[in-house]
């Protein structure tokens, strides 16, 4: 038997020392084709154990080389990885039985799958069931960092650790670009307000010391001014004009820098409000560019909290945090350097506090933060609580469970109330001696300060100016550790956004790419393998040639893959192997912009935008001329309803199409499509959710819709299924019928159970609806 | 739901009733242990036979409650569609027997237990775990540990790792303080 030429690097490097064990046993082989490591030994524990297949058989041995499982591979006539609850198995079909082979976790069952998917098609092909030899294309799907190894979330997320936060900073700024002259402006108004806040102490201490202490009393300490200009004041007479003038001063500053918050705050909201929807914009435009794979991935409620929440927080924080850290910063650094120049020796004393401040504080923010959270899960699962009895509350009475529901709330509410009672009573336990600490450096101040004014060495004003600056000093100091949290949450939330921005959209319009202006309609399933998961395939080995204008209708149980086939014509997906030709072009390299646009779908749930009745059939085509329009409609049996409404075509749609009823906005939908023109039409599950009535106008509509289109049409009700040339019926993945009604039936096979069991149904309902009259 | 407590419903009566497969699908049979032998194929696949009546060379056995009643009420299987009967009380198997179904139920059922939690070190919104589990020894990456860990009132935690392996705690309260300490900040 001659296999593929396997390359074993992909997979895992065996050990020599294991290779070495194989060849000293007596069971002879030429070579090791690969071997699978599995992270779970067959006792259970976690371990070392290896599946080895050589040219003739499947091994299993332990880490050390023990043989616990040889299989001659040709006795192999069946492969598969089982699921099982967080693990798996690799289960053989032998003509010895069944042999549950090999154990592994999940972080293994990619490998695995892999094994088992490629080793049943070669099975397959040896022995006759498939007429091609697979081909070895396994893909790493561990999704870890290149760099530093790190697992991320997908194959689009940006790593957390090498995407330094600073990185992340850099790239708000470059938002900026386009306001240069305001961002510099922005940034002279911090500088300008932090140094006139400095100003006013400065009076003070003039005021104090110049104009008050000296002409109460004979002050012995202070031959001549503090300063050049406490000599220019001391020299004004008489004293009450040199007081007015140092007010004035005084308050001339406090009215600049009241103009410049003014200035500054106006420029901060105009400057990051532009910002953030400059970001928000380009996320958005991102996320419609982007492959479906990266919705899978993501619920809705993910993706919308993305452009959200993400840039309101991002917002926030740009608006305050911003400004607040700069001109924190700013200050802590001036007023620092203004305490050294006054007298350095003081400002060593007012050091001391500071390391029990920030080691103390960012204690004290941790601990209360985690309560904190930990007190909101709770609120919210009480909000879950209340939320479910409310909107259940007819299920509530009718099976009269108040009180259980009431005894439910009250548990959740009293874990509420409790928790969030420990966070409240940690936070008043810890916030006073955190302000204590902080107000501990006046008090130094105030003793060796006090000491220094009796003994000559310093005025009383020095001493109020130095204790001032010190208030301003310690409050930014009081909020780091939060401000720093707060920050590096809104780098977080910047990440996720720009993690958006980062992934890899589709090529919707690439001129590499084979153009096909005017589709003819062929479509070519070849050996086409799939999975949402590739270890965990959809449908397998799909084999289907659709002739130009033919309709396909697909039947099957729910879940066999009937949509995941229409997901992939689409294009939506990209098969993990074989092939989907589209007028014999691989539909890998087909212009996205030409396949979409010739693609035209009607689903079960059609989703109608909100806007008028004519804008939703214009849709695609929204140059569509009035009559087009009309057309469309009246193609669509839609015409008629929509004349009743009062509005006519200018009816508004609603949220959803919610004011129309299901059958009128299939209808629409259907126009939609008309309009749109496509030459491959898909219909999923297009008059399920309609009445008899309805569903025969629909079908009206749609017999004329199909004319001359390659039409996909799922359906579970059968009979809507007609018209088709050919059934394709799907089990599990695999197509296992295929042909007209008529051959199907003659076949007696699961079509025809299929059948069966429907018209058994159909007959208990009009049983049924006999009874009921 | 009364008249279930009849432990075996006769394979004859079933039988009678098997006209359509849908019908049948709302009888269930409580199988009676002492009919019940299992046994390994010379291959290791564990194989059911109830006495007098059949033998299922490969059955596949499933719990029906997992997490709030492990131990009973056992599921036997054919295969994936096609339930044999369910097991109320595994104990009054034989020992041999009870091992043999214990061994499958634990193939079958592989998440982890954690007993111990040596330490989680967070980097980077990426925790590493580094527990003890019946099943040995094991560091796993959790991330974010809010969406990772699922509480089910009133105790128990599954923690998810980036593998897709899942990890249980049955009861958080009962693991030692230190252990307890690692994780309580996000609970």
């Amino acid at each position: 038997m001659s296999t593929a030429e396997t390359p074993t690097g992909t997979l895992d490097e065996l050990p020599e020392s294991i290779e070495n064990t194989l060849n000293t046993l007596d069971i002879k082989f030429n070579h090791i084709r690969f071997a699978v490591k599995s992270d779970v030994i067959s006792a259970g524990t976690f371990g070392e154990e290896w599946f080895i297949l050589t040219d003739a058989a499947i091994f299993t041995v332990t880490g050390v080389g023990d043989v616990i499982h040889y299989i001659p591979y040709e006795t192999v006539f069946g492969i598969r990885a089982e699921m099982v609850v967080d693990a798996g198995l690799l289960v053989l079909e032998t003509h010895e039985g069944t042999v549950d082979l090999i154990r592994y976790s999940n972080g293994c069952a990619a490998k695995f799958g892999f094994v088992a998917r490629f080793l049943g098609d070669e099975i397959a092909f040896r022995d006759g069931e498939r007429d091609e030899e697979p081909i070895w294309d396994y893909k790493v799907e561990e999704h870890s960092c290149k760099t530093c190894g790190l697992p991320l979330a997908d194959e689009y997320s940006p790593c957390p650790s090498c995407t330094k936060k600073h990185r992340v900073m850099l790239r708000i700024l470059t938002y900026m670009q386009p306001y240069k002259g305001r961002t510099l402006l922005f940034i002279l108004f911090v500088i300008a307000s932090t140094l006139i806040s400095l100003i006013p102490p400065y009076f003070i201490r003039i005021l104090v010391d110049d104009i008050l202490l000296l002409n109460i009393a004979d002050n012995p300490t202070t031959d001549g001014g503090t300063t050049w200009l406490g000599d220019t004041f001391r020299s004004i007479q008489p004293v009450a004009l040199a007081l007015s003038i140092a007010v004035g001063a005084l308050l001339t500053t406090h009215i600049i820098s009241t103009l410049l918050m003014i200035l500054h705050s106006r420029l901060t909201a105009w400057l990051t409000l532009r910002i953030a929807a400059n970001i928000r914009e380009h996320v958005y435009e991102h996320l419609h560019n982007l492959s479906i794979r990266f919705f899978d991935k993501r619920t809705t409620g993910t993706v919308i909290s993305h452009i959200t929440e993400d840039s309101e927080r991002l917002q926030d924080f740009l608006l305050e945090g911003l400004s607040f850290i700069g001109r924190d910063v700013f200050l802590l650094f001036g007023i620092g350097i203004m305490l050294f120049l006054m007298n350095w020796q003081l400002a060593f004393f007012v050091l001391i506090p500071i390391p029990i401040i920030i080691i103390g504080g960012g204690w004290f923010w941790r601990k209360v933060r985690s309560l904190w959270h930990r007190a909101w899960r709770r609120r919210s699962k009480l909000f879950d609580v209340v939320n479910d009895s409310v909107s259940g509350i007819r299920v509530v009475r009718a099976f009269g469970r108040q009180n259980s529901e009431v005894s439910r709330f009250g548990e959740a509410n009293i874990d509420a109330r409790d928790f969030e009672t420990k966070a409240e009573m940690v936070w008043a336990t810890y916030y006073p001696p955190l302000m204590f600490a902080v107000n501990f450096g006046s008090l130094i101040v105030w003793y060796v300060g006090g000491f220094n004014i009796l003994g000559g060495s310093m005025t009383f004003g020095l001493l109020i100016m130095f204790n001032t600056y010190l208030t301003m000093f310690y409050g930014p100091l009081r909020y780091i550790s939060p401000l720093i949290n707060w920050a590096s949450r809104s780098m977080t939330a910047a990440e996720r956004l720009f993690e958006v921005i980062d992934s890899q959209p589709e090529q919707y319009d690439d001129g590499n790419l084979i153009a096909l202006p005017n589709i003819i309609g062929e479509v070519k399933f070849h050996n086409m393998t799939f999975g949402y998961d590739s270890h965990k395939p959809v449908l397998k080995d799909i084999n289907l040639h659709v002739k130009p204008g033919e309709m396909i209708g697909l039947v099957g149980h729910s879940g066999a893959g009937k949509s995941t086939l229409i997901n992939l014509i689409c294009r939506f997906y990209s098969p993990d192997s074989g092939r989907l030709e589209i007028d014999g072009e691989d539909i890998k390299q087909i212009n996205l912009k030409d396949l979409r646009r010739q693609i035209g779908v009607v689903l079960q749930e059609p989703y109608l935008f909100s806007g008028t009745i004519a804008e939703n059939i214009a849709y695609a085509n929204p140059d569509s001329s009035m009559e087009e329009i009309i057309t469309a409609a009246k193609a669509a049996n839609a015409h008629d309803f929509i004349l009743k409404f009062p509005d006519g075509y200018d009816a508004e749609v609603g949220e959803r199409g919610g004011s129309l009823s299901g059958g009128e906005r299939q209808r629409i939908s259907i126009a939609r499509a008309i309009l749109h023109n496509p030459r491959i039409l898909i219909l999923d599950e297009a008059t399920s959710s309609v009445d008899v009535e309805t569903e025969k106008q629909i079908q009206q509509a749609i017999d004329r819709l199909v004319k001359n289109r390659t039409t996909f049409a799922i359906a579970h009700r059968l009979s809507t299924l007609r018209n088709a040339d050919r059934l394709f019926v799907i089990e599990k993945g695999r197509g296992v019928e295929c042909g007209s009604h008529e051959e199907l039936m003659e076949k007696k096979g699961i079509y025809y159970k299929l059948v069966e069991t429907q018209r058994d149904a159909a007959n208990v309902r009009a049983e049924a609806q006999i009874v009921e009259r | 739901m009364q008249n279930n407590n009849e432990q075996k419903v006769p394979s004859g009566s079933l039988s009678a009733n098997t006209e359509s497969p849908e019908q049948s699908n709302y009888i269930h049979r409580y199988l009676d242990a002492s009919q019940l032998t299992f046994t390994r194929s010379p291959v290791g696949t564990a194989q059911l036979e109830i006495h007098n009546e059949v033998c299922h060379i490969r059955v596949i056995v499933r719990r029906l409650m997992p997490l709030s009643n492990p131990d009973q009420y056992i599921s036997l299987a054919a295969n994936e569609d096609t339930e044999i009967g369910i097991l109320k009380d595994p104990s009054e198997l034989t020992p041999e027997n009870r091992k043999i179904l214990f061994e499958e139920l634990d193939k079958r059922y592989f998440t982890p237990t954690i007993k111990k939690i040596y330490r989680v070190k967070e980097q980077f919104g990426i925790h590493e775990w580094e527990v003890k589990t019946e099943r040995g020894r094991v560091k796993f990456m959790v991330r974010g540990l809010n969406q990772n860990i699922k509480q089910i009132p009133p105790a128990r935690l599954f923690v998810t790792d980036v593998k897709g392996n899942r990890y249980d705690i049955p009861d958080y309260r009962e693991l030692d303080a230190k252990s307890f300490h690692q994780i309580q900040r996000h609970l």
